[in-house]
């Protein structure tokens, strides 16, 4: 029980780093963890290698995330991901990640560009890694 | 002796606390019986703070902007009732266990919170055509008094604009409306310039009436503008029906007995029988009254009616707005952000009256986003959370919503019955369907079309239509059409059910036909025209 709970904190922590790009508080991790149980969320024996890999870094994370999107995106893992979004942003301490900036309509037309740009790349790479190699170990 | 009450009202939403505040006023003795789900733990939680105040200061915002149980982080497919915040999930407590409803096409939201719906009204006002009221099946002349009263009891802030003869055309005594927030008043400078052309395609943008407060009323205080109507109305300038029964509490004509489910009433020589079920101990209770108003919204009423006839299978017709969301983008507000006295609620409304008469009026309000929280709209993306989150919080000053509601006519594919059901509290349950014909359903595409073409032109980009499942709109009615022959399940045109002497429906279960335009004042206004009816043949 507590290994997992130390697990899922962990977790939570490599998340926040994927999300907002730095690592959530201790608070905010039992939060999850909280959630996590209340939820009930559990992943599918065929996720967990998934899984595994992107909590190796944020790039896989990027990676499994952006193809589950496309490919399955009522999936377990995204579950995990999106609690700890809604964790994050309704936190005094992360909120500025997530109120609109007041920016020229050109920087923001090069920022979605940008963002775009990114989301697209990671979207192709994870599809190609799941339909790969992930469906494969899964099955 | 069991006291014999005047007056009982069944339900104290909208109508009910209307049709109780209409008798209570006229001195008489009312009971209120009601479930009476309340929760006060999660509105004690909001600090009096604006929006942006609370994401930045407040350390437990996550207790009511996710609840608790988490509640709030909603993953699975949206359904009816599914876009309630926390704090108003205690709005649809118990429904399933008290009030199951049947049904592959057809979801409709009920209530059993004191206040009722109205709990999560956007406050939206609109006066009916002349010519809705007679379609409704509704006398214009006895339903402009009973507006005029609404308006003065609840405060409604509005103006008389474009949209003025869809929205508060005829009232008096308006407050004035709350500052439009800077992407709103975007639209209207455009609708400015582009008037003319979207006028000759039968396009009208206004300002919504409101039921909220620009200065104090009735102990209730002006707004400040806030921007926390979806989460909280501790300051009471947005009207709630729970307001009423509490501010009738007071008056020792006045009894509110919350816990109680009304199963049925019984005619008897001198007056009205009403049975009830306790929720806590499930103890049957009888009620003595002279006379009952029936306002615990169109398919409770319907079920007690039912229930009371033994009609079993009986088939009621039912009606409900057609409704559709429709998310765009303004680019010309892209990265432009204002924070202080802001308002969450609509504050424009784009009319289609295709006709030009104020009869088949197509409306839809626009709103914002910005407080219904980021990682909701995120999840629609078909992207990694990261980027998803990113472009969402980018075009998030841009986004304009448009919920559209069509008018809706009865057919013969729209129905409930109920049935019964040894299982259940009161042995049986409802059921019902819901289709439209293939002519409603083109009608209904159409007006979905000329809608993205107007958004267009007022600079707003559509970038999906979602229709909501049937009875996703909240809007119910006709159950027991208005009619002026004494056929049984309808309405006498006074308000007394047919066939009854002391029975009289306050809710919107006598409504012949829905207009697109928001429902709740014209249903208030109604049990108040009706308890004034009921009141005249008491005296």
């Amino acid at each position: 029980m507590v290994n997992q709970q130390f697990e899922l904190e962990k977790e939570a922590k490599q998340i926040s780093r994927y999300l907002i790009g730095k690592e959530c508080t201790g608070e905010l991790a039992q939060r999850y963890v909280e959630a996590h149980q209340k939820l009930k969320i559990e992943l599918l024996s065929a996720e967990e290698f998934l899984w595994k890999k992107a909590l190796k870094s944020r790039f896989w994370m990027a990676c499994v995330d952006s193809g589950l999107a496309f490919i399955r995106p009522k999936s377990q893992i995204r579950r995990k991901i999106f609690v700890m979004l809604a964790l994050l942003e309704a936190s005094v301490d992360y909120c500025d990640e997530f109120l609109s900036e007041k920016k020229s309509r050109f920087f923001m037309l090069v920022y979605l560009t940008r963002q775009g740009i990114k989301a697209l790349f990671f979207a192709v790479v994870g599809v190609v890694f799941i339909k790969i190699y992930g469906d494969a170990k899964a099955i | 002796m069991q006291k014999q009450y005047e007056f009982i009202v069944v339900g104290s939403g909208a109508t009910g606390a209307i049709a109780a505040r209409t008798l209570v006023e006229a001195g008489k003795e009312t009971l209120v019986l009601d479930p009476g789900i309340w929760n006060e733990e999660k509105r004690k939680l909001i600090p009096d703070m604006d929006w942006e105040a609370i994401r930045r200061k407040e350390k437990q915002q996550h207790r009511f902007f996710l609840g608790d149980d988490y509640e709030g982080i909603v993953w699975e497919e949206s359904r009816v009732g599914s876009q309630l915040t926390p704090p108003r999930i205690y709005l649809k407590e118990k429904v399933e266990e008290w009030m199951e409803f049947q049904s592959q096409r057809f979801f409709p939201f009920e209530s059993m919170a004191k206040g009722g719906l109205g709990g999560g009204w956007g406050g939206g006002c609109f006066v009916f055509s002349d010519a809705e009221l007679q379609k409704c099946g509704l006398n214009p002349v006895a339903m402009a008094k009973s507006y005029q009263q609404l308006a003065d009891w609840i405060g409604i802030s509005g103006t008389m604009d474009d949209g003025g003869k869809y929205t508060v055309g005829g009232l008096q005594n308006l407050h004035e409306p709350m500052a439009l927030n800077p992407s709103m008043k975007l639209l209207f400078d455009r609708y400015g310039k582009k008037k003319k052309k979207l006028n000759e395609s039968g396009f009208w943008l206004g300002r919504s009436g409101m039921a909220i407060l620009s200065k104090p009323l009735e102990g209730r205080s002006a707004s400040k503008g806030f921007e926390m109507e979806f989460w909280g109305d501790n300051d009471k300038s947005i009207y709630r029906s729970w307001m009423t029964i509490d501010q009738l509490k007071s008056s020792p004509h006045f009894t509110y007995a919350d816990g109680w489910m009304v199963s049925h009433f019984k005619e008897t020589e001198d007056g009205v029988c009403v049975s009830a079920i306790s929720l806590k101990s499930r103890e049957k209770v009888e009620f003595k009254c002279k006379k009952v108003i029936l306002a615990a919204g169109v398919l409770s009423t319907a079920r007690i009616v039912l229930r009371s006839m033994g009609a079993y299978q009986k088939r009621l017709p039912v009606l409900c707005n057609p409704y559709t969301y429709m998310p765009t983008l303004n680019w010309s507000n892209l990265g432009k952000v204002s924070n202080s006295n802001r308002s969450g609620l609509c504050q424009a409304m784009l009319f289609y009256d295709q006709n030009g008469n104020n009869e088949t009026v197509a409306q839809a309000a626009l709103y914002e986003y910005r407080q219904l929280l980021l990682f909701k709209l995120a999840k629609e993306a078909p992207l990694g959370f990261r980027y998803s989150k990113e472009i969402m919080r980018a075009l998030e000053s841009s986004f304009v919503i448009a919920g559209i509601h069509h008018p809706e006519e009865a057919g013969k594919d729209k129905w409930i019955n109920l049935i019964e059901a040894e299982n259940q509290i009161f042995g049986d349950c409802m059921q019902g369907d819901y289709r439209h014909s293939a002519l409603e359903e083109d009608l209904i595409q159409k007006t979905e079309s000329e809608y993205k073409k107007a958004l267009f032109k007022l600079g707003c980009i559509p970038i999906k239509s979602i229709r909501t499942p049937q009875g996703g709109s909240i809007h119910y009615a006709g159950t027991l059409p208005f009619s002026e022959s004494d056929e049984p399940f309808s309405t006498q045109l006074d308000g007394s059910l047919s066939g009854f002497s002391n029975v009289y429906v306050g809710d919107g279960s006598g409504f012949r036909y829905l207009p697109a335009k928001g429902l709740t004042l014209s249903l208030m206004a109604n049990a108040n025209r009706v308890a004034l009816e009921a009141l005249r043949t008491m005296d």
